[in-house]
């Protein structure tokens, strides 16, 4: 597969992995589009040396595009932040109230503890991969992974425990 | 949190199935003995299960076109500014498609380009490869042409029509789908009955520029080459360029129909 090939194919998770920080579909998309600019542009870089895996690296650009996102909607003195932004997503059609319900849980959860749990259980990362990505030490991201476990659990005991399991 | 001795980072990476079999086996022995933890455990593993399936409606969803990185790279390409012959810039287009890696080609900073030349570029390469292949030119015969036209257009996207050339004297054997950096291409390969063979090499094209027929160079390989609604159309043959000009109007013809 070509490179630009391999690019394209991670484009579906990408966009996930935004939505899941910004909840608001045009927002993300604008995301995952500045991504692959610079990833394009940096491309040689990469290719150059041989070893950088791409799938880390796409998600690492798309991370620190979206702190500055948030570092500059602050500085322009707006209230947006992260945690705050777009509470309420429209449902999507599909979605079982548990699903529902997760989603809003994950809306909850602080950006740092949300970005860990996306990236190690939906985007399936190792947790030095998920260290590299968030430019912090691997001992944080297992105390975020378990912060934001727990904080989960929580939000979900007291509604639909029981659908949790039977989900099993 | 923790009522045993048993780290969180053990746990998940059990939950994350980082586990070999050895330490997997004395985890369900551990949580066998401590129903809480279990529970934890649980919950966890469901939970991720529940959000990879509530956020899975994402990966179902069309990807808008904006975020086409063929189309975003060659927008990055159109924009660059060091002005580079046109032929050499398609060519190193061209040797990008044929080994499949974009790092040479990037490498440059892109440059402006001439869709025409690149269109040209890339039906020649396509003839050289396959056209006077004795065995295997083709990928699909034309012994069903509908079936040929709707799989072709379904590859690409768009209509494709298959032109009757048999009043210049060309008969259509097949042809076959291509990858380009920019997406489908279809080939078809027409044969006289003197065993001449031309191509008419059809692209979608990413930018709504149209352009009017004209003639083609790529070195051995002679034709004509224009854009109409969007679809960039080449033909080309290894023979004399003026033989191909009544086949060329009379396919524009047809299919602008």
């Amino acid at each position: 597969m070509s490179t630009l090939a391999e690019i394209e194919a991670q484009v579906p998770a990408l966009r996930r992995y935004a939505w899941s920080l910004v909840r608001h579909d045009q927002d993300a998309d604008d995301l995952v589009q500045d991504c692959l600019v610079r990833a394009l542009a940096s491309l040689p870089e990469i290719e150059g040396n041989g070893i950088t895996p791409l799938r880390p690296w796409l998600f690492t650009i798309l991370h620190n595009l979206a702190v500055s996102r948030w570092r500059s909607l602050r500085r322009r003195g707006q209230t947006v932040e992260p945690e705050s932004a777009n509470l309420t997503v429209a449902p999507s059609q599909e979605w079982t109230s548990s699903a529902r319900e997760m989603v809003d849980a994950l809306a909850r959860l602080p950006p740092d503890q949300r970005q860990v749990l996306m990236l190690v259980s939906v985007e399936g990362f190792e947790y030095r991969e998920a260290a590299g990505i968030l430019g912090i030490p691997m001992g944080t991201v297992m105390s975020r992974l378990s912060r934001a476990r727990d904080a989960l659990r929580a939000q979900m005991e007291g509604r639909g425990r029981l659908a949790l399991r039977l989900v099993q | 949190m923790t009522e045993s001795s048993i780290p969180d980072e053990m746990l998940h990476a059990y939950v994350d199935d980082r586990l070999d079999a050895g330490q997997r086996a004395e985890m369900e022995r551990r949580l066998a003995a401590d129903p809480e933890l279990r529970r934890r455990v649980n919950d966890w593993q469901a939970q991720d299960a529940v959000l990879r399936d509530a956020l899975s409606f994402k990966l179902r969803e069309p990807v808008p076109p904006s975020l086409s990185v063929a189309a975003l790279a060659e927008a990055r390409m159109r924009t660059a500014t060091r002005p580079v012959a046109r032929w050499r810039m398609a060519a190193g287009f061209v040797l990008a498609l044929g080994l499949g890696a974009a790092g040479g080609w990037f490498g440059h900073r892109m440059m402006p380009f001439d869709e025409i030349a690149l269109l040209g570029m890339e039906s020649a390469s396509a003839y050289r490869v396959f056209a006077n292949d004795p065995a295997r030119a083709i990928e699909v015969s034309s012994s069903n042409r509908a079936e040929m036209a709707a799989w072709m257009t379904q590859k690409l996207g768009r209509r494709v029509v298959l032109p009757d050339l048999s009043s210049v004297g060309y008969s259509l054997l097949g042809g076959r789908v291509l990858s380009t950096l920019s997406g489908a291409a279809a080939m078809l390969i027409y044969e006289s009955a003197g065993g001449d063979r031309l191509t008419v090499y059809v692209r979608p094209m990413g930018i709504g520029r149209e352009a009017e027929m004209q003639p083609l160079d790529v070195k051995t390989l002679e034709g004509y080459g224009w854009i109409n609604r969007q679809i960039g159309y080449s033909v080309m043959s290894d023979g004399d360029r003026e033989l191909l000009r009544p086949v060329a109007h009379l396919i524009r013809d047809e299919l602008r129909l």
